[in-house]
């Protein structure tokens, strides 16, 4: 064979790029386009990308396989011994910028650690792991984090009228402005929209900052210049950085993945907590009594924290993403990918792997806090190795104090959306036909 | 096949066509299937009653046993040899046992006097299939009360006087002068079952194996462990052994476990037991596999065998063909024997007496090495046989990298198997166990003593015309005249090596046209009576991973997955038994005037 992973037919490779490749870009890579989401939350498009993908497994797996994207050969990689291998071996070889996340990523933050490579992703890291506490037990400032967290819940549970998406991306959005850069941000609803637009302009994936961008980076840049000690902006002169770390453009990809992605994923929380009863009962048992302002408190609700990751297992915000290989690489059993290769993680298969994940389409928590679910490379909405999410224990944080605090006002209910089956979770769970009462 | 007459009675290789030539050698081995497969009494021990149990049927055994469910013991470990002549042309004449002299004889017609290097097959070609005879035969050790003398002359340098041979010990009754041989046991299976990698029997198995994941011992640095045996890996068979069977046994030893790993990936329900068993199955049929369709076109480059070779595993209708489309019903000739029908043809299935002297091929072995950096390329330093082998073998492994033994065995050429060319270092060994012996005058007794024939009585029993005198088995007037002068000028009692390797090779081959008789006959039959290769090759067996693992990987493969330093000298390289180019004496697209020649060229033989 020479050495070499096994290839996809070109008809399969058409099927992949229609269901797998082509339903990510039109729903908007970076910011959802609303209306397509929903349209395509109507479609089976997610289930028939499962199955697509699982087939082709079965057939060319488990090793990885190559498989044609549009007009090229990509490497999509199913198995965690070599998600490991590739995930551990990033940003060098496997860079995480391939052509597409660059371009569109280049609209918002051309800047950011996650397109960074070298000494500049170096750099860049340690100065984010610096402000973000990674690997911390509990976050330096984490006592007025779970406060504000636990501010935005009750404005939330004050509501009259079931919650919508839009009232919890709004309360998050705030929340991350609070968080990131301070109280005097925590109307700077201009800021919020603003990098929204860029969002949008990055969808298209233009190669190069969009109009606006400068904006942006000179906002933030003020709020750095003027640090709030209760928030993240007051970590930053302590934290390591050069000339080249760009502190402005690091921020941004804080406050759009705490800002954007985070809320989404506490969505469907909410809706499996609105739906199942015996989790919402264990997670209720879990936080009775605290009111979540108290950082132990927090922390120790580890089956809340179980249920935001099997949320975001379930439902990956990030259905696909990959890596590309900087110069040849020789994989454990031989096989030689030569540079150039984009590399393809689809997380909505993995995530839900039926022939390997026993638990794929059921909500269980407790596979996080006692079973191995947090050791699997095959789950990867927060990435894995030396690139994993540096912010990870920190939005897992936010959440958990936003969760408990609501858990604890009372019992949940879905006033709009979809019935889902607790046996046999939808692969796509549209969280903009989402109405809960809290 | 058509019968195509042949009323010139023409070699197989004299025939003016490549297809006639095909042909001939279709029909060749059907006659030789019908004609010269034998077995005697006492072969091998009753079959046991009752139907097989689940785990006898879906993988190889230790032993060997229940390859053939019909004929639970056929082929293995402790069962005997069969034979290719007639029972009643084994007669052992112990009155001439040392006549003529073969100690003279391996003096004066074997010894090496120059290196006369084979030029298309390498070093490693010749480890290869010393590696290969580690899986399938070995007579055992013998006993020291039980020995040959041989006569040493007084002008003879040989350190023992006389030189002490072990008698081979019969499976059972005695050897009787005048008397058809008896029946001499393998200490080994005699199927095609890597057991050189992970031992014959449950015993030595249980010191190869791990016992997690289905995994053979290998150490941290991918070495293979210290045995018992000082020098000696601990490895399946542990005779014989030198460095070039030692790379051999090492990677394929970590071989087995990448299959184990790429098993367990793909199927993580399987347990130790199962992951050894289909590792088992999978590495022996890729040996198998190499062995036939690289090894032996790369030694026999006659244009019938590049075909003929490769239709044996896949058919005449080719990989591609086999490998898209699947195979065309039961056909060998068109599908390859491997996935057809199981078939022993005129007897039980058994290695045989005169597979094992065919295969005595000493002569490739070089006597002097040169060892070579694979990073730079600069010479390392030189080493003579004796210095490389048996319980030397670990302390000069461990004194190079692993990818500079390779790089040296690839770049060397084999010897050609010839006259006056066998290796000086075998002609004066010491054994691991302390016996000194020379190698040559061995294998003129071994034959001799089992009862096969000599060189004339052994061709006419595969239908070759005798030769009338000693002249006609060669066109090298020197070697005709020595060889007179030591059998007095009777060509009937010239030894089989001495004629095989006085013989002028078909055209490209790399050994003689007699020689190549039992290989036609018996290459094909190892796989052909094989139930793993034939009806039970196939991914409901070796699970689809261990099936796509045997039919996708080559030689090549295997050195690059567990030496990808490699790249650099075989990259490029077609047939990695042809001698390698040096380091960085390749450019893109164009080929190294090595393995232009090593395309091209044929074996070099002194004729």
């Amino acid at each position: 064979m020479a050495l070499d992973f096994k290839h996809a037919s070109v008809l399969e490779g058409v099927r992949f790029t229609a269901q797998v490749g082509v339903p990510n870009v039109v729903q908007g890579l970076f910011r959802k386009r609303e209306a397509v989401v929903s349209a395509v939350g109507k479609l089976p498009a997610d289930h028939l990308a499962y199955r697509l993908v699982e087939g082709l497994e079965r057939k060319y797996g488990p090793d990885p396989f190559w498989v044609r994207v549009g007009a090229e050969e990509a490497l999509l990689l199913t198995h965690p011994e070599d998600i490991e291998v590739v995930l551990g071996g990033s940003p060098s070889p496997f860079a995480s910028d391939p052509d597409a996340k660059r371009k569109g990523m280049a609209a918002f933050q051309p800047t950011a650690l996650t397109i960074s490579r070298g000494n500049l992703w170096a750099d860049r890291r340690a100065f984010a792991e610096s402000v973000l506490g990674t690997g911390q037990p509990v976050h330096q400032l984490a006592a007025e984090f779970a406060a504000a967290a636990v501010a935005e819940a009750d404005a939330l549970l004050g509501l009259d009228r079931p919650m919508t998406f839009d009232d919890l991306n709004a309360c998050f959005q705030r929340l991350t402005r609070v968080v990131v850069l301070g109280t005097a941000a925590e109307d700077d609803t201009e800021l919020t929209d603003l990098l929204g637009q860029l969002m949008a302009a990055g969808n298209k994936m233009p190669g190069e900052p969009a109009k606006g961008y400068d904006e942006l980076h000179a906002r933030i840049e003020q709020y750095v210049a003027a640090p709030d000690p209760t928030a993240l902006t007051g970590l930053i002169t302590s934290a390591p950085q050069s000339a080249a770390t760009d502190v402005p453009g690091q921020l941004i990809h804080w406050l759009f993945a705490m800002g954007d992605t985070l809320p989404a994923n506490l969505m469907r929380t909410l809706m499996v907590l609105a739906t199942h009863s015996k989790v919402a009962g264990v997670a209720r048992s879990e936080v009775a009594g605290k009111d979540m302002a108290d950082v132990e408190d927090v922390v120790g609700a580890t089956y809340l924290a179980g249920c935001i990751l099997e949320a975001m297992r379930l439902w990956p915000t990030t259905a696909l993403f990959g890596r590309v290989l900087e110069e040849d690489f020789r994989w454990k059993n031989g096989q030689k990918t030569p540079a150039g290769t984009q590399v393809l993680i689809h997380n909505l298969f993995n995530h839900r792997n039926r022939a390997r994940v026993p638990y794929a389409d059921r909500f269980s928590p407790e596979e996080w806090t006692s079973g191995t679910a947090a050791d699997d490379w095959r789950f990867n909405f927060f990435s894995h190795g030396p690139q994993g999410c540096p912010g990870a224990g920190m939005a897992i944080f936010l959440g958990q104090a936003f969760l408990g605090r609501v858990v604890n006002a009372g019992e949940l209910k879905v006033r709009k959306g979809p019935r889902i089956d607790p046996g046999r979770l939808p692969y796509a769970l549209d969280i903009y036909a989402l109405e809960i009462s809290l | 096949m058509v019968s195509i007459p042949n009323p010139l009675n023409l070699e197989w290789y004299q025939h003016p066509s490549l297809i006639l030539q095909l042909a001939a050698l279709s029909k060749e081995r059907d006659d030789l299937r019908a004609e010269n497969l034998y077995e005697q009494d006492g072969m091998r021990p009753d079959d046991p009653a009752g139907d097989p149990p689940p785990e006898v049927v879906r993988a190889r055994t230790a032993d060997g046993t229940y390859n053939d469910l019909g004929c639970p013991m056929m082929g293995s470990k402790d069962s005997g040899f069969g034979r290719n002549v007639p029972i009643a042309d084994t007669v052992i004449d112990r009155k001439r046992l040392l006549t003529p002299d073969p100690r003279e004889i391996s003096r004066r017609l074997m010894a090496r006097d120059t290196f006369k290097p084979a030029g298309i097959l390498n070093a490693l070609g010749a480890a290869w299939l010393q590696f290969e005879n580690h899986n399938w035969f070995f007579h055992g050790d013998g006993r020291a009360d039980r020995v040959i003398e041989v006569p040493i002359g007084a002008d003879d340098d040989f350190p023992e006087k006389p030189m002490r041979i072990r008698e081979t010990i019969p499976m059972r009754g005695e050897v009787v002068d005048g008397q058809p041989a008896p029946v001499f046991g393998n200490a080994e299976t005699h199927w095609w079952d890597g057991s050189q990698v992970c031992g014959s029997g449950a015993a030595k198995q249980g010191q190869i194996r791990t016992f997690v994941d289905g995994k053979i011992k290998v150490d941290d640095n991918g070495r293979l462990p210290e045995s018992d045996i000082p020098g000696i890996d601990l490895t399946g068979m542990q005779e014989n052994y030198w460095f070039g069977p030692g790379l051999l046994h090492t990677v394929f030893a970590r071989e087995h476990n990448a299959v184990c790993d790429a098993l367990k990936k793909a199927h993580p329900e399987l347990d130790d037991q199962r992951l050894f068993e289909l590792g088992v199955l999978v590495v022996s049929a890729l040996i198998a596999k190499i062995h036939t369709v690289e090894w032996t076109p790369c030694v026999l480059r006659h244009p019938a065998l590049q075909i003929g070779m490769s239709a044996n595993w896949y058919g005449a209708l080719g990989e591609t063909f086999r490998d898209k489309i699947g195979r065309v019903g039961d056909s060998e000739a068109l599908s390859g024997i491997i996935g057809s029908a199981t078939d022993h043809h005129a007897a039980p299935f058994s290695l045989t007496e005169e597979f094992v002297s065919v295969y005595r091929m000493h002569p490739l072995i070089p006597d002097d090495w040169s060892f070579y950096s694979l990073a730079s390329g600069e010479h390392l330093r030189d080493a003579y046989f004796t210095d490389i082998q048996g319980s030397a073998t670990r302390d000069f492994m461990h004194s190079l990298e692993m990818g500079d033994m390779w790089y040296s065995i690839g770049k060397a050429s084999a010897g050609a198997v010839c006259l006056h060319n066998y290796p000086n270092a075998l002609r004066n060994l010491t054994r691991v166990d302390g016996q000194v012996t020379d190698l040559a005058t061995l294998d003129i007794v071994r034959d001799r003593e089992r009862g096969v024939p000599r060189y004339n009585d052994f061709r006419e029993a595969l239908r070759m015309p005798r030769r009338k005198r000693i002249e006609d088995i060669t066109p090298n007037k020197q070697w005709a005249k020595e060889i007179n002068e030591i059998y007095g000028g009777d060509v009937d009692l010239v030894d089989l090596q001495i004629g095989m390797q006085a013989e002028q090779p078909p055209k490209g081959f790399g050994f003689s046209d007699t020689a190549f008789r039992i290989f036609i006959l018996m290459a094909s039959r190892r796989l052909k009576s094989d139930r793993f290769f034939t009806s039970d090759f196939r991914p409901e067996v070796y699970t689809k991973t261990g099936y796509d693992w045997v039919n996708e990987n080559s030689m090549k493969d295997v050195l690059l997955r567990h030496y990808p330093e490699l790249e650099p000298v075989i990259g490029d390289v077609e047939r990695v038994f042809a001698p390698w180019h040096e380091l960085g004496a390749t450019e893109p697209g164009k080929k190294p005037v090595i393995l232009r020649a090593a395309d091209t060229v044929k074996s070099y033989l002194p004729f």
